[in-house]
Parts: structure tokens; C-alpha cells; sequence
């Protein structure tokens, strides 16, 4: 009965060893205490049953589709402009401000209320993370992968 | 065998994808990326129609939602299309665009999230797009709807997680990406993808185990 004296396998280290990742002095002992502890025998098997379990989204590509899709891009690039997501990505930073405005002055209400501030707080703190991203995106992105390439 | 098992193929095939269109691109990018530049009638096309599939799996993997994900794949290939002069070719192009499109669709989710976060919107589980997953031939139609029923909760579920934590579970489990992989394309620290890790399949585990022991 080796192992079972030793430490439990923490839940991190099952995690590691299920997906290879661990080195190999580690993985040598996380295998010889579950040859010996029922508990972490258990727990193992469950692990593994539930990743195992995890489904792979895919999409198939019905015949053509790739072809159409690839000209849809080519016709992109002849009339430059952005998509979809990203023209809504600027109409959401103008829907934020606008939707800011009116929290700071909700009609009827005493400006300054203790909880309202925080709550505002919280909310100019995300529209600056939502202007960074948008930064982030056009610039840092752009330049580091285009210095990459 | 649990039905689960036996109806969903788990294919870890996207790591060797990854890494035989990084091995092939490397020999045919100095050819392509000269035909490109030269404008060469269709070469951008064709190289478009030829990695079209496995980026917006990739972008859908990520995002959960098909239309943003051929979006986010679109966005990709522009990008790349934009940099081509500049593309020196140290890097293949194939992870150039594998490398784009996991971060504009990371960006993406971070968006979707605050903007549901602010306007205390969330998406509904049936929201969710139908799953489509891969499963053996031989699976009866009951098979294949369990096998549907369980990608939709998987897609629910990684929906409940944050950006990196569901980027991060979906670049190791699904795409077959090692830490090390996950932590210079994320540019995060290898801890910090270990515990985007760990968070994400506990979280994971109390929804998928909870469906496995409805079937057992
Ligand atoms: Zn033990």
C-alpha cells in the first residue's frame, strides 16, 4: 500500500497530469500514490470521465461554403470598411455614454446618494476598460502582429 | 463505454492540425506570400477558402455563436490581407491568422461580456446557437440528440465563465494548444493560464457532471 501516506493529489496537479502538463519527476509520484489511494483513484476517473464527456463544437463546411465565404473576404478587401461587429463596437461605446449621462442624473433624484456613486464608479471604471479594449484592438493588436509578421 | 463517450468523438486532432499547417505553411508561404503580393488573381481567395474552416471552428469555439464567429474570421483575413507588405515571413501565416483570430475573438468575448455586465443583459441559454459536433456514423438519432443536448449545455456553460477562462480551457482542451502555447498567445504568465485553467473546469465539471450522472 505505497502512497498512501503521502499528501492527496491536490485537484490542480489531476488537472495537470490529465492534460500532460506535468514535469516528470511530478508526474511520477501523482502516478504512484493513485496506484495506491482509492480516494484519488476516484476522483481521478472522475476527472477524466468529464473531460473525456466534453463535446467538440464543430462546424462542417457544406461543399462550397469555404469558396463563398473566401469571396465574400476578396469582396471586402476591394471596398474597405468594417464589419459588423466592429461598427457596433462604436455605436456600444456612444450607447454607453449616453446610458452613463443618465445614471449620473437620474431625473428626481438627490445627486450624491452613497450607493448611486459607487455604482457609477464601477461603471466609468468599465467604459474606460471598454475604450481601452477598443484601443487595444486598433492599436496594440494591429502593430504587434503586423511587427510579427 | 459511457454513452457520452460513445456518440461525442473528442478529437484531439486540432493540435496536429495546428501543427502540420504550420509545417506545410512554412514551405509554401515564401510561394504564397510573393503570389499575394504580386496580386496574383484569386491567391488571396484561395488561400482565404483554404484556411476558412479551421478559423471560424476556432473563432466558434470561442465565441460560441456561428455568425460572429465567420465575422471574427473575416476580421482575421483582412487584417492579414492589410499586412502583407509588412508580413516579413518569420512567422508562418497560418499561425498569423491562427494567432489573430483567437485575440480578436478573445477581445470580442471581453466586449460581450461587459456589455451584457452594463446593461444587465444576459444570454439566455436557448440564445445559444444550435450545437453541430462532430459524432460517430453509426450514432442513432438518440445518440446524436444527446450528444447535441450536451454541447449545448457545454456552450451554456462556457458562457457562464470569463473571456480568459473560457479562451483558455477551449485553446488547451479543444484546440489541443500546450500552456506554454496558451500563455505567449494570451501574453499571460504560465500560472496565470494554470489557474484560468483550473477555475474553468471546476466550473465546467458541476455542470457536465451533473448531466453525465442524469444518464448513468
Ligand atoms: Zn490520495
Amino acid at each position: 500500500m505505497k502512497g498512501i501516506g503521502a499528501k492527496h493529489c491536490r485537484k490542480e496537479d489531476l488537472l495537470l497530469y490529465y492534460y500532460d502538463e506535468l514535469d516528470t519527476q511530478r508526474r511520477h509520484e501523482l502516478e504512484a500514490h493513485l496506484n495506491g489511494c482509492a480516494a484519488c483513484g476516484k476522483e481521478w476517473q472522475q476527472l477524466q470521465r468529464t473531460l473525456d464527456g466534453v463535446p467538440q463544437p464543430t462546424i462542417e463546411l457544406a461543399s462550397g461554403e469555404a469558396e463563398r465565404f473566401a469571396a465574400r473576404v476578396a469582396e471586402r478587401v476591394q471596398r474597405p470598411g468594417r464589419g459588423k461587429l466592429w461598427l457596433w463596437g462604436g455605436a456600444l461605446t456612444a450607447t454607453v455614454v449616453l446610458a452613463l449621462s443618465l445614471t449620473v442624473r437620474p431625473p428626481g433624484m438627490l445627486p450624491g446618494k452613497g450607493s448611486n456613486l459607487v455604482a457609477d464608479a464601477t461603471i466609468v471604471q468599465e467604459l474606460e476598460l471598454l475604450q481601452n479594449m477598443e484601443l487595444l484592438e486598433e492599436l496594440d493588436l494591429l502593430q504587434e502582429l503586423e511587427g510579427q509578421g | 463505454m459511457t454513452p457520452q463517450a460513445a456518440t461525442v468523438v473528442v478529437d484531439h486532432a486540432s493540435a496536429q492540425d495546428y501543427a502540420a499547417a504550420s509545417e506545410l505553411g512554412d514551405r509554401c508561404d515564401k510561394i504564397l506570400l510573393e503570389q499575394l503580393r504580386a496580386g496574383h488573381p484569386g491567391a488571396f481567395e484561395q488561400l482565404v477558402a483554404s484556411q476558412a474552416s479551421r478559423l471560424i471552428n476556432l473563432a466558434y469555439r470561442l465565441v460560441g455563436n456561428r455568425a460572429e464567429a465567420e465575422e471574427i474570421a473575416q476580421e482575421g483575413f483582412l487584417r492579414l490581407h492589410r499586412s502583407l507588405d509588412g508580413f516579413r515571413g518569420d512567422c508562418s501565416i497560418s499561425s498569423y491568422l491562427y494567432r489573430i483570430v483567437s485575440r480578436l475573438a478573445i477581445d470580442h468575448l471581453r466586449r460581450e461580456k461587459l456589455r451584457r455586465k452594463l446593461f444587465f443583459f444576459r444570454r439566455q441559454d436557448d440564445e445559444v446557437d444550435p450545437v453541430e459536433v462532430s459524432a460517430d456514423p453509426g450514432a442513432s438519432p438518440r445518440d446524436l440528440l444527446q450528444a447535441k443536448e450536451t454541447g449545448q449545455r457545454l456552450l451554456a456553460a462556457l458562457d457562464r465563465l470569463s473571456a480568459r477562462q473560457r479562451a483558455v480551457f477551449v485553446l488547451r482542451h479543444q484546440e489541443g494548444l500546450t500552456l506554454k502555447e496558451i500563455a505567449a498567445l494570451l501574453k499571460l504568465q504560465e500560472g496565470t493560464v494554470k489557474a484560468h485553467l483550473h477555475r474553468a473546469v471546476r466550473a465546467l465539471r458541476v455542470e457536465l457532471e451533473d448531466l453525465q450522472e442524469d444518464r448513468s
